[in-house]
């Protein structure tokens, strides 16, 4: 990028990244509603809204009538969950532009107009593309490996009191970690790609090395900002609980939708720290030769 | 048997069947008349069973073959109005001979599992002698009836006639070669479950005949009252639980035996193994323990708590559980197979450790499910091969009933916000095969085993809870309760039930019991044609006393008033009396009943402000109702705000796992 394609330096500078933030939350949001807008048409049709209190019924304790609207709709509503898993992949896999774009802003000291970053994004696309489909493939690997060994120390350690739940268990724990490790691998890759211009196997490698170099550092902030989404998400359950939508009373759907998206925006953000924090990481990566 | 692991295999299925014919034809022998059912009471229960089987019984466990040799001594009476010629015998454990038995030959696989054996088991009767001495085994039938392939209903002619009210001793000797467990009753490991394992008599019925049948893969069991006096030797590193109270062990060479005594049931069921633990408590003055798998003490301490609660509760509903002990067994993971059952004073419950995690309630369920089998097959001893829905079907409904009272509307599934009641399941289930057999069916005539969850436990449960919720909850486990104590160690047909339940419900509910568990009845109920209009003046030509008179149409009147209609119709044999609730546009609310006979009703308002919307039944009392949401109509469009506000944030929560 030209010195002369950035915008002037403003107080709010260290938010350059806002509008592509803007951009990532606001692609989000366009396939959620994607995903579910068919099945709550399903629902609705169906007749969970069958009631002279409108839909309250559906959530009242005991799922009666949610479990009859269900049960009349499968059909229906396996062809939607079908059609918005396919939608959901196609998202994701358009969804690697926001993010490249977001990753583009960060690498960005002053604030830069959207369509370059996108620009930029659109020029890394099939690099993030082979990142996503390599790391994925290897996190499914790993988790087919953990598996099977779970099983076999299961069965070696079956009928020894607590040994036999905690022996697999901890195998489990250790596979969990490990494909969240490689989760930290494929955005620190990312970002590298994205700040270097690099193609998908020096990404790789450099992502290899800032792994190797502040493995401390980079899992810490992961794992921080991924208690963070967790955290919101129990918050939000906890507080929703209370409010209670199935008794009447539309403020409570309000409030509850308030909450929800709050945090939601809380997951958005804890996303956003994370992958700044990898951009900088990637900063000091000699790059491969 | 465990209605939620049946519940977890329901699927599709059909078949219609002659049933009310077949019922009127056998039940005909036991049928009380309901003029003598008026007179019924509680009172007249015995205190204790008729003793007509008892048994004598000595069984040593090789472990490591996975074989029993047993020795038995059978004192007999016949009870019945007839000398007796022939006597029939159980031999269940030859169901897991080979593939070709009743049990196995099934091209859907064997039972609730669904899987054939993978090691064959059998049990081999070497000895069958009169108290004289006299042999009998090799003048017996070598197979079933009409069943070259089955050896499980072998019938034995009597040298002499054994008259009415004589008593007659036998012994045998017997070799059990236990399966690799398939249903119930076999081996995993170094884990031994016993059920059905000993050559056993056939119920004797009042006229006469054995109530014997071969073992089908949808059927339970049936046999008389008696004591059973059950010794056994195991290797001493084994754990034994068994139906009874434990005596005298004695310890030897590595060997154990027990001395189990057990009076008045109708079976005897044992296991055996060297990893259980084990917890203990008393509960309402019974002993109960329960063995399980060392390291799940989690799924211990919620089974014993579920009994903490139910034991009490069903004391209270269904008379006092008479025996001292309770013994809980939890089988191994791997013997998965072996949980969900009952047999006398000794249940099996069952569920992976990390069951109590899920939010679901299996293990309260399953447990609670088989201690209600304590009255419902123990103590109230029905026929489960020829009415399954008397023992299954009643139970699914005392398991519904006890755990919404210990858990509410979560009780069967409480995480996420979502809570799902017992209720809500037993209708989920029912509604999908709903008159597709009559529930009263015989096991073996149920055409599958998806069809025996659905229709026999599920559908009877949910035809129950209806009743209770129409006629009354308190009323309906009153009935319920004067049924078990009524017959009480005795042997009631599905006439004996209905008797009881016009006696304390009425003729109404009875008839619709009877219609629904007798006859596939069915019911679904329909709102439509609603209507309003402001009330205006009549206009016309009226004759008036000075001669006629015509009116002309004009405005409605200030405040205005508003007529309305909504036609309610009941599709289906089932009558129940309804509720109409009606909704105006300015949000008021009012009821109008209905009986429920006849096929359509007219509901008629007049308001200050529009009708807009009704719906039948809003308290849903009618679980049988077959499609809840054609109980409502509306002129406005539906209110789903709930809806898409959860619809959207579940995308968005999986869109931010899934997503970039």
């Amino acid at each position: 990028m030209s010195e002369s394609d950035a915008l002037p330096v403003r107080p709010f500078t260290r938010f350059a990244a806002g509008p592509a933030l803007l951009a990532f939350s606001g692609w989000r949001l366009i396939a959620a509603a994607a995903v579910a807008a068919p099945i709550a048409l399903e629902l609705g049709a169906a007749g969970a809204a069958a009631s002279t209190v409108g839909d309250l019924d559906a959530f009242a304790p005991g799922a009666l009538l949610l479990s009859d609207v269900v049960r009349r709709a499968l059909p229906e509503l396996s062809a939607a969950l079908k059609a918005g898993l396919v939608v959901a992949l196609v998202l994701a896999l358009l969804g690697l532009l926001p993010l490249g774009a977001l990753l583009s802003a960060l690498t960005e000291p002053a604030r830069t107009p959207l369509r370059q970053h996108f620009s930029r994004s659109a020029r890394v696309f099939p690099v993030l593309l082979g990142l996503s489909a390599t790391l994925l493939l290897a996190q499914g690997a790993w988790l087919l490996a953990v598996s099977i060994c779970a099983s076999m120390l299961g069965a070696a350690v079956a009928h020894r009191g607590s040994l036999s739940i905690l022996a697999p268990l901890g195998l489990y724990a250790v596979g969990l970690l490990g494909t969240l490790e490689l989760g930290v691998l494929l955005d620190l890759a990312r970002a590298a790609a994205v700040r270097h211009d690099l193609r998908a196997r020096a990404a790789l490698t450099c992502a290899l090395g800032t792994l190797r170099r502040s493995a401390g550092a980079a899992s810490a902030a992961y794992f921080a900002c991924a208690g963070a989404s967790i955290f919101a998400i129990a918050l939000a359950a906890r507080l929703t609980q209370g409010l209670d939508v199935s008794r009447p009373g539309s403020w409570r759907v309000a409030a509850v939708f308030g909450v929800h998206q709050l945090a939601l925006l809380a997951l958005v953000f804890a996303r956003y720290l994370w992958l700044k924090r990898a951009v900088a990481l990637s900063a000091n990566e000699a790059l491969p030769v | 048997m465990n209605r939620t692991l049946v519940d977890a295999v329901l699927g599709t299925a059909f078949c219609a069947l002659t049933w009310p014919v077949l019922f009127a034809t056998r039940a005909a022998p036991h049928a009380a008349t309901p003029a003598a059912a008026a007179s019924l009471s509680a009172h007249d229960a015995p205190s204790e069973p008729e003793k007509i089987a008892s048994y004598t019984i000595l069984a040593r466990l090789d472990a490591e073959q996975h074989r029993v040799q047993g020795s038995e001594v059978i004192r007999f009476q016949n009870a019945s109005s007839q000398p007796l010629t022939e006597l029939w015998f159980h031999l269940y454990l030859n169901a897991f001979k080979n593939d070709k038995t009743l049990f196995l030959r099934s091209p859907f696989g064997a039972g609730r599992s669904g899987e054939k054996a993978h090691e064959y088991g059998y049990v081999d009767v070497k000895h069958l002698r009169l108290a004289s001495g006299e042999e009998l085994w090799p003048n017996a039938d070598r197979h079933s009836p009409g069943d070259p392939d089955d050896e499980t209903d072998i019938r034995v002619p009597l040298p002499t006639p054994l008259a009415p009210g004589a008593r007659l001793e036998l012994s045998l000797e017997f070799e059990d070669k236990l399966p690799e467990i398939v249903e119930r009753t076999g081996y995993e490991g170094s884990f031994h479950m016993l059920g059905q394992w000993f050559p056993k008599l056939a119920k004797l019925e009042p006229d006469g005949h054995f109530a014997h049948f071969s073992f089908h893969p949808h059927s339970e069991f049936y046999a008389d009252f008696g004591d059973y006096d059950v010794t056994l030797d195991v290797p001493t590193r084994m754990t034994v639980g068994a139906t009874g109270v434990a005596g005298a062990t004695r310890s030897e060479a590595g060997r154990t035996t027990i001395a189990y005594r057990a009076e008045g049931v109708h079976d005897f069921a044992w296991t055996a193994w060297d990893h259980f633990a084990e917890a203990r408590s008393v509960v309402a003055g019974v002993d109960v323990r329960v063995l399980y798998p060392s390291g799940e003490e989690r799924s211990a301490e919620l089974e014993l708590d579920a009994v903490r609660f139910a034991l009490p509760h069903f004391n209270e509903l269904y008379g006092a559980y008479p025996y001292k002990t309770l013994t809980l067994v939890h089988p191994p993971d791997a013997a998965g197979n072996a949980g969900g059952m009952e047999y006398p004073t000794l249940i099996t419950t069952g569920g992976p450790w990390y069951t109590a995690l899920t939010g679901t309630r299996l293990l309260e369920d399953v447990t609670i499910h088989e201690l209600g089998h304590q009255w419902f097959y123990g103590l109230v001893a029905t026929n489960e091969h020829e009415f399954p829905f008397l023992d299954e079907g009643l139970n699914s409904y005392a398991e519904a009933e006890a755990l919404e009272a210990r858990f509410g509307s979560g009780s069967s599934f409480e995480a996420f916000g979502l809570s799902v009641s017992s209720s809500t399941i037993a209708r989920l289930f029912s509604a999908t095969r709903g008159g597709d057999q009559a529930v009263s069916s015989p096991a073996a005539e149920i055409t599958s085993f998806r069809n025996l969850g659905a229709l026999v436990y599920e559908r009877t449960a949910t035809t129950l809870l209806t009743v209770a919720r129409v006629y009354g909850e308190a009323q309906m486990r009153h009935a319920l309760g004067s049924y078990t104590r009524r017959f009480r160690f005795q042997h009631p047909t599905p006439r004996d039930f209905l008797n009881v339940m016009r006696r304390e419900l009425g003729a109404d509910a009875e008839k619709a019991l009877a219609s629904a568990l007798l006859e596939r009845g069915t019911v679904d109920y329909v709102a439509r044609d609603l209507s309003s209009v402001a009330a205006e003046p009549a206009a016309g030509i009226f004759d008036a006393p000075n001669g006629r008179e015509t009116r002309k149409r004009g405005p409605a009147p200030e405040p205005k008033k508003y007529q309305g209609r909504v036609v309610v119709c009941r599709h289906g044999a089932l009558e129940f009396p309804v509720e109409i609730e009606l909704l105006a546009e300015d949000g008021t609310r009012r009821r109008a009943g209905w009986d429920g006979r006849g096929a359509c009703h007219a509901v008629d308002y007049a308001g200050s402000s529009p009708l807009v919307a009704a719906l039948v039944d809003p308290d849903h009392r009618v679980l049988l109702d077959d499609d809840l949401s054609n109980n409502f109509v509306s002129t406005r469009s539906p209110q789903t705000s709930r809806l898409w506000e959860r619809a959207l944030y579940g995308a968005e929560l999986l869109v931010s796992g899934a997503a970039p």
